[in-house]
């Protein structure tokens, strides 16, 4: 540490800052000083690039002729920031910036050095076309990577701080023209009645905004895309960055969001239109099949052809319990396999799905606990939820299933029904920032349905 | 016009394609059901004219509003019970209907109650939905399923048992005079559009009907009627369909759908009116809630800055068709179904007076305002 604090001439306020700052050893207070020219210079060595520091503060302080020639050199800097209050000054010395004081003159200039500052791959969201580079870490760098892929003069970038413990920067950007002023005012509000101890990335600032945490669909939809962005912004949509976070959080959304793909962009028409509907087949797949095994086996065995039926009935014989019991311990089952083989690393976790999917399937059904449709009814409930493109919606229709399942156990095949149709009802009574969830839109379709009051 | 206004009248048409309403048309087969399904498509069709004209004047108004503003406050109140009553005993009749034929056709060993708490949860919370979702939701509903109506209409019609000379013996009995029943149950599906009294809040634009709109209303209401009417017949038999509580299940139970996943056609067919009459249920009693909300409305029931006078309703609501499904037996359902049609005209004259009188009372302010 190269503290020289014995300095009387040091001004007052870095002192005080240092000893607000103390006791971190990571506090560098210095004194350039040469044939009776004298500044002073205060930052924190973890957060301040020390090469860019030497390069464009204790260089040109040998190289100018006189004190003011400095500070006017400083003044012009181009990443100068605003002096504010101490407390905000202290903020921004842990982030990176420089206090300079120059005869009574205060600069402060920001020289962060941000070790994980690479785009990073894309790696939730992948597809065979389309960009392969996703965001990055910094927020700087992914601003830039925006920018760079949408050069509208209209493009917004609207910094600002959260007032959590973390004080970390986010940004909000979005096409001031085209944006949803309704939508965009109420993030607003929110982010600035945001009342959270401590946010830590865009996964949790996404529920947090949401402004109600127990609801079982997201609101909200994180990517790393920046195809996917760049798409959302232009239809008029508000992305919000977090420092520190490689996803960017997407809102308002629509439940239609979470089933395109960025692949259906880059396809002709007939295969995406192809692939969008075996995406929502998948979706109704995997709702359905559980509890239409539950409603088919138990309640009404008719409704399917005769030799189906017996199948069904054939391949139950032996099976010790009913068939809700069956499905809810195959559903679990697969839950648990899913799961694991997210939290483990890839080698183990082919284990895992190899001895748990193969293996105790096989011997499941040989030991008479669950049926051979029923292991053929769960792998394919398992497979079609990855069709769902976007994480989120595939864990809330994992939660969702066990719901209709749960109806369908007391209510048989008509509770099915009613099920489908109330969760029809639910998802279009959600709203995200102040747009409906889910509804059509066709054309001219908006100017019909007014607004009255209330 | 506004695509709602057509969901709303061909939402009503074809849920009641099931159940009363070709019972009755059927039983007054050789006593002039034809001629009442053509008086009833005229009166059908000017009606909507007539509310929709009525209406028009008022965009993004409901009636409970339009009530209060034009009209003296006795009349208001008591139009608004008329009209609530009148919305509740409807979907109330829809449920207890359904729930009869579900017990008959696809669960028999669940008990009524059973089968009548699987819609409490799910339509006391399309009761209690905003306005404009519940619209949402019914257009979504509605698209989805109105491809497999049609396909299942289609199937109905095409297919080898139909004995369309049966359907020529009906058609013999053309010179019979209207019979006042089998006009109120001909009308009741064509009155799909009173429904805008409330949900007129959240329609704005054209809300008008010229005559293409008025032809394709006629239209699709003489089809339905005539499907719901002799289609029946021609499975069944004329002369015979009369003995058979339930003639459209058996019509459709005597489709198969020889390479269908699911061959026997009668439970597509009673799961997609199921899903269509859960539709319809919501929003009678959401309008049924609306109104009678804006007739009573307790200030004690505000409690913590919540409102549970909708939560009331809906308790009442429940409690009242628990008792009454519960124990209903078909043939007191179809008669209280019959007299709830017969009293019909009443409803309708006052809804056209009521409607008048705000148009009358709102000329009379608009002249006052003008001095």
């Amino acid at each position: 540490m190269e503290s020289s604090s014995e300095n009387q001439q040091t001004p007052d306020l870095l002192l005080k800052l240092a000893q607000q700052l103390s006791p971190t050893k990571d506090i560098v207070q210095t004194t350039l000083q040469v044939e009776g020219k004298q500044a002073f210079v205060l930052y924190l060595k973890s957060a301040v690039d020390e090469i860019v520091l030497h390069k464009t503060v204790v260089k040109p302080f040998y190289e100018t002729a006189t004190l003011e020639v400095y500070a006017s050199y400083l003044d012009s800097a181009p990443n100068k920031k605003e002096l504010a209050d101490e407390q905000s000054i202290l903020i921004n010395l842990t982030r990176g910036n420089v206090l300079v004081a120059v005869q009574q003159q205060y600069f402060l200039l920001e020289i962060r050095n941000v070790g994980f500052d690479e785009v990073q791959q894309i790696t939730l969201e992948p597809t065979i076309h389309g960009a392969q580079l996703g965001l990055s870490e910094s927020i700087e760098v992914s601003m830039n990577v925006i920018r760079q892929r949408y050069h509208q003069p209209s493009l917004v970038f609207d910094t600002m701080e959260l007032k959590d413990q973390s004080n970390r920067a986010i940004a909000l950007v979005y096409d001031k023209v085209l944006v949803n002023p309704r939508a965009l005012q109420l993030i607003r509000k929110r982010l600035e009645n945001l009342d959270f101890p401590l946010i830590l990335s865009s996964g949790d600032l996404q529920l947090y905004l949401n402004g109600n945490k127990k609801s079982l669909f997201p609101s909200c939809m994180l990517t790393e895309r920046p195809d996917r962005l760049v798409y959302n912004i232009s239809s008029g949509k508000i992305i919000i960055l977090v420092d520190g976070s490689p996803h960017a959080v997407i809102a308002p959304v629509v439940f239609f969001d979470f089933m395109i793909s960025m692949e259906d962009m880059y396809h002709g028409y007939w295969i995406s239109l192809l692939t969008l509907f075996l995406r929502y087949s998948g979706l109704f797949a995997c709702i359905v099949l559980p509890a239409l095994y539950v409603g088919v086996t138990s309640y009404t065995p008719d409704v399917f052809r005769t030799e189906l039926a017996l199948t069904v009935a054939a391949s139950r014989i032996g099976v010790p319990y009913p068939s809700y019991i069956e499905v809810f311990f195959m559903l679990i089952f697969i839950e648990f396999l899913t799961e694991a083989s997210i939290r483990l690393p890839t080698p183990i976790s082919a284990t895992a799905t190899t001895v748990g999917g193969l293996i105790l399937g096989t011997a499941a059904v040989e030991a008479a606990l669950t049926s051979n449709i029923m292991i053929i009814v769960v792998s394919l409930v398992a497979v079609s939820t990855f069709v769902i493109p976007i994480n989120e919606l595939g864990f809330a229709v994992r939660g969702l299933r066990f719901i209709l399942l749960l109806y369908t156990t007391f209510f048989g095949l008509a509770g099915l029904a009613i099920g489908l149709l109330g969760i029809v009802l639910f998802l279009a009574n959600k709203e995200s920032f102040g747009v409906a969830y889910l509804k059509l839109g066709w054309k001219n379709r908006t100017k019909e349905l007014g607004t009255g009051k209330g | 016009m506004n695509r709602f206004l057509y969901y709303f009248i061909i939402l009503n048409m074809i849920v009641n394609i099931v159940v009363e309403v070709p019972k009755i048309l059927i039983d007054y087969s050789h006593q002039g059901a034809i001629t009442s399904i053509i008086f009833a498509l005229i009166i059908g069709a000017s009606l909507t004219w007539i509310i929709i004209k009525l209406f028009r004047p008022f965009p993004g108004r409901s009636l409970p509003e339009l009530l209060e503003l034009y009209t003296p406050n006795w009349l208001n109140k008591l139009v608004l019970l008329y009209f609530s009553l009148n919305w509740f005993i409807a979907g109330s009749l829809s449920i207890t209907t359904f729930t009869l034929l579900l017990k008959r056709f696809l669960t028999p060993e669940m008990s009524s109650y059973i089968i009548l708490s699987s819609f409490v949860v799910l339509v006391s919370y399309g009761v209690l939905m905003k306005t404009r979702s519940l619209l949402n939701s019914m257009e979504i509903i509605m698209i989805l399923n109105i491809p497999i109506v049609v396909f299942l209409i289609a199937k109905v019609y095409l297919d080898e048992a139909m004995d369309w000379d049966y359907v020529k013996v009906a058609m013999t009995y053309v010179n019979n005079w209207p019979n006042y029943s089998a006009v109120t149950a001909a009308l009741y599906p064509l009155i799909g559009i009173v429904n805008i009294i409330i949900f007129n809040r959240y329609l704005i634009s054209k809300m008008d009907m010229r005559l293409k709109q008025l032809f394709i209303v006629f239209l699709t209401g003489a089809l339905i009627l005539f499907t719901t009417f002799f289609i029946p017949l021609g499975y069944i038999g004329f002369g015979i369909s009369e003995n058979i509580q339930y003639p459209w299940i058996l019509t459709s139970d005597s489709v198969r759908l020889k390479y269908g996943l699911i061959e026997r056609f009668i439970f597509i067919f009673l799961l997609i009116f199921l899903s269509l009459s859960f539709l319809n249920i919501t929003i009678h009693w959401h309008v049924a809630q609306k109104l009678f909300e804006a007739f009573y409305r307790s200030k004690k029931l505000i409690v913590k800055g919540k409102d549970l006078n909708p939560y009331l309703w809906l308790v009442l609501f429940w409690g009242i068709t628990f008792l009454v499904a519960g124990r209903m037996t078909e043939y007191q359902l179809f008669l209280l179904g019959k007299y709830f049609f017969n009293q019909q005209p009443l409803f309708l004259i006052v809804l056209i007076g009521s409607l008048m009188l705000i148009n009358r009372g709102a000329k009379k302010k608009w002249a006052k305002s003008a001095e």
